[in-house]
């Protein structure tokens, strides 16, 4: 750990900013994060207040970070299952690797990791077999890997720590152990296991069947970096009203630093409910399946994740049905549960409406 | 970042070549045709893509012959000839040369940086070729399936955007058609930064849709409109560079030459590759243009061939790479009292000596003028046929000459004189039995009778009978030289040496029966069977 530090943060507290602001163009950077959406915001952010990518940064995805600077440079030596040295001639961006299971039954398809096939196909890389692949290399491999990873780079930037799950987990970890680099880690702790592509894996989150809490997470890098709770724990975007709802409601302590005069209800009436819905200022938040309704804008929960709106309108599942009443209590959902609802509730930056399942079947039909 | 080796394999002349340079100047020495151009070329082809980034041109001219051959008596797949070069940049830590760095190179067990250029034959089509059924008689290499590719050591896809090193090639041979063009469109796209180029760009076609709108009407013919033809009116391609407002082109060939390497040297480059640049230039101009040279030495590397010995010295014999029989070797272990006596001394016979496998060094001009002949006379062989030059060296000289040959392995004979010294002789002595003993081919002679003190006294007592009227054009002549008595015509030699030495190489009398003297003509028999 060399001046590691992992900032926890809150939905909108301005992570991105933070990283840009906190870049110093005299080093030599890697910012990752996990989606090219995000690059792009990483990239303007970071044009907006130096004028350019400096000389010496790179804002690459996640993906692109393993098959870039981990695995393309020392292929000659890299072990691939049975094999060594294969070149391969890219990233498969397509094709997903055949799982283990398919329905619980055993899929013949598969290959197990002693086979190159198991993380190749067609001479290219599975992207997500990629991670795993640097994991599994011998000592003498990594040690390389880590050595040219230091010559060129002084700090890493990681942008949604909480993404990282399973080996990319173990990437990040052995990166923050390592004394020689500095790695700074931001992210929202109620945002992990919501993502738009499904996970293969709940490591970390999950121990034993159980999910942990934030005061687990934070002890899993005990030793290795320095915590940050503060730093980003108020939310420029969602108001304060909103946030205190949040509170209140799901136990996620999230703060407001916006000035904005926010304002948050329960629709009941069916005009009101209809007015919201066919409003194109008010982007309509469906648990799942949203695209199959005519009332744009329209989003998933999950897929809001990093979105900032002026108006949002959730449309709840049976298990919100009651949020609103006096004596509900979410200590019985799951973090999945719980944290989707989260992102879905922190998008818009004035108001934010609420529909119970119940209401909006009522009217469903109009609207499919 | 500089160029620090590069390897050359099926390139040209070079089935398998290898070249260390050195951080900033380096001179390319060889015979005609020994492929030092060709080093200049590797270069701008893998740097710049040059030549087969377009995959129509005929590359078979660029195979190597051996190769060629060997293909063509067994024309099997793993036969097929191919190019590689590799060129290594030096170590660096800047972020971006991660780009360049890893072990897709031919020395796979250590991280390094560069570039690979390959053209051989796409293995995708293996099925193709095999249906092809070359018979004898009708061989061809099926380049129509060969690919280009260029990749860093990091394994990624290298494309001259992504160029490592800002360059410059100024061919000052006249080899190359059309040169003047590539060189003004390089220094435009060398000294105009990116984002003014496109600006220039567009306002260029921005004022030619002007003149095609303003002139509409003449413009129109019947139902046809004249346009232009964008592919002609490329602004880089149609720019001519100038100097007081006229052409460098016109300026005459040694002045065109002097700016092109001039302004060569101003522009902002990493690496300067010069192309014979004494072509065509006075021996002033030439001082002139090494002066400019040496001024920007320490900022960027330069790579010039050149077959001038006043460029070879001047910019220190240890930056010299002799390249001889497709190998390359390196100058730089020349001790620094010897590379600053030549570097001094604007030695004109410097290139001859290192280029030459048997070297002779005589005393002084009397000796050059006559050896030819003599040794014809006395052995009945011709020194150029056995590859064997005559340097001149005049004094004491020799021992800087003794330091190159340790380092170039080629044969050396001094031709000196005893100066009447005996341990004089005995010094030469106990060298020759030192060089001897570590197998140096390094051979001192001088008469052993000190009596005979010069080259002319041993020349006249080996043909005493032949020379008695030899001062019979100066009939005045005294019998005596700087106060010590000779006979008549022994003195006349002494003192008209140069002219005696014409005469007896010219005059019927003397041409063809004048012998060595019999310490030289031992020495010369041990070096042609060097």
């Amino acid at each position: 750990m060399a001046n590691s530090k992992i900032i926890l943060a809150t939905a909108g507290s301005g992570k991105t900013y933070c990283i840009a602001k906190h870049l110093n163009v005299n080093k030599k950077n890697l910012v990752i994060t996990f989606t090219r959406q995000n690059v792009s915001n990483l990239k303007n952010e970071i044009i907006k207040r130096h004028e350019r990518i400096p000389n010496g940064t790179q804002v690459i995805t996640f993906s692109s970070f393993i098959y870039r600077w981990l695995l393309k440079p020392i292929e000659p030596i890299l072990e691939v299952g049975e094999k060594k040295g294969i070149v391969t001639s890219g990233v498969e961006i397509i094709k997903e690797p055949p799982p283990q299971r398919i329905d619980g039954k055993v899929n013949y398809q598969y290959y197990k990791k002693d086979d190159y096939r198991h993380y190749i196909f067609n001479n290219k890389y599975y992207s997500s077999r990629m991670a795993a692949l640097f994991t599994t290399q011998p000592k003498k491999v990594k040690k390389l890997i880590m050595e040219r990873l230091y010559k060129f780079c002084d700090l890493i930037y990681f942008d949604e720590l909480q993404d990282f799950m399973g080996e990319d987990f173990k990437i990040l970890t052995s990166l923050l152990k390592d004394s020689k680099i500095e790695v700074i880690a931001v992210g929202d702790f109620y945002q992990h296991s919501v993502s738009k592509s499904n996970f293969t894996t709940n490591k970390p989150f999950k121990k034993s069947k159980e999910y942990i809490t934030k005061d687990d997470y934070i002890k899993l890098f005990k030793g290795q970096a320095d915590i940050d709770e503060t730093l980003l724990n108020k939310s420029r975007r969602v108001p304060s009203v909103i946030c205190d709802f949040i509170r209140n409601k799901l136990k996620i302590n999230i703060g407001s630093v916006s000035e904005v005069d926010g304002h948050y209800e329960l629709l009941t009436e069916k005009t009101q409910i209809m007015k919201i819905l066919d409003s194109s200022e008010v982007v309509k938040l469906f648990y799942s399946n949203s695209g199959k309704y005519r009332c744009k804008p329209v989003i998933n929960w999950g897929y809001s994740k990093g979105d900032t709106y002026q108006k949002s309108c959730i449309i709840l599942t049976k298990t919100y049905e009651n949020i609103f009443d006096e004596d509900f209590s979410c200590d019985h959902l799951t973090p999945v549960q719980i944290n989707t609802l989260y992102v879905a509730m922190t998008r818009a930056t004035h108001e934010l409406y609420f529909i119970r399942e119940s209401d909006f079947k009522k009217i469903k039909m109009r609207y499919l | 970042m500089y160029v620090k080796k590069l390897n050359i394999k099926g390139y040209k002349k070079f089935s398998d070549f290898t070249i260390d340079f050195n951080e900033h100047i380096n001179v390319l020495i060889g015979e005609n045709e020994s492929g030092k151009s060709t080093i200049l070329e590797a270069i701008d082809i893998v740097l710049n893509q040059k030549y087969f980034i377009n995959s129509t041109g005929i590359f078979e001219q660029f195979f190597n012959l051996d190769n060629i051959n060997k293909y063509r008596c067994d024309p099997r797949i793993e036969n097929l000839p191919k190019i590689e070069i590799e060129l290594f940049l030096s170590d660096s830590n800047e972020m971006d040369n991660a780009f360049f760095n890893g072990l897709h190179s031919s020395d796979d067990s250590e991280l390094k940086s560069g570039i690979l250029f390959s053209y051989k034959f796409d293995e995708s089509y293996m099925e193709v070729f095999e249906t092809m059924g070359m018979h004898q008689g009708d061989i061809f290499i099926p380049t129509d399936y060969y690919i280009a590719e260029w990749r860093t050591f990091a394994g990624h896809k290298y494309i001259n955007k992504k160029l490592p090193l800002k360059n410059v090639l100024i061919d000052n041979s006249v080899r190359r058609n059309n040169l003047y063009d590539s060189y003004t469109k390089k220094v435009f796209n060398s000294s105009v930064d990116s984002q003014d180029k496109q600006t220039l760009s567009h306002q260029f076609k921005k004022s030619l849709t002007g003149f095609l709108n303003s002139n509409e009407q003449h413009l129109n013919i019947k139902e046809y409109t004249l346009g232009i033809d964008e592919n002609k009116t490329i602004l880089e391609n149609i720019l001519d560079l100038k100097s007081g407002g006229v052409s460098i082109q016109n300026k005459g060939k040694g002045k065109e030459n002097l700016i092109k390497t001039e302004i060569a040297l101003e522009i902002n480059s990493d690496l300067i590759l010069l192309e014979e640049p004494e072509n065509h230039l006075s021996y002033l101009n030439t001082r002139k243009m090494i002066d400019g040279i040496q001024q920007k030495c320490d900022e960027v590397q330069m790579i010039i061939t050149t077959h001038d010995p006043l460029i070879v010295s001047r910019l220190n014999l240890c930056n010299t790479l002799w390249i001889n029989n497709g190998k390359c070797n390196s100058l730089k272990n020349i001790p620094d009292e010897t590379a600053n006596f030549f570097m001094k001394t604007d030695n004109t016979q410097l290139l001859n000596y290192i280029l030459a496998d048997k070297v002779i060094i005589v005393e002084g001009n009397s000796e050059y003028i006559m050896l030819p002949q003599l040794v014809k006379n006395t052995l009945n062989c011709v020194l150029d046929e056995e590859k064997i030059e005559v340097l001149s060296g005049g004094g004491i000289t020799y021992s800087h000459y003794v330091e190159l040959t340790n380092i170039i392995n080629n044969s050396l004979l001094v031709v000196t004189d005893n100066d009447g010294d005996q341990e004089r002789v005995k010094l030469i002595e106990e060298k020759n039995s030192k060089y001897a003993h570590s197998n140096k081919n390094i051979l001192i002679k001088c008469s052993e009778n000190i009596e005979e003190v010069t080259f002319e006294v041993c020349l006249y007592n080996k043909n005493k009978s032949k020379l008695e009227n030899i001062s019979s054009v100066k009939p005045k002549t005294k019998p005596e030289y700087k106060g010590k008595s000779y006979d008549k015509n022994l003195a006349y030699m002494l003192k008209n040496k140069t002219e005696s030495a014409l005469r007896i190489t010219e005059e019927k009398l003397y041409k063809d029966k004048i012998v060595l003297p019999d310490y030289i003509k031992e020495g010369i028999e041990w070096l042609i069977q060097k």
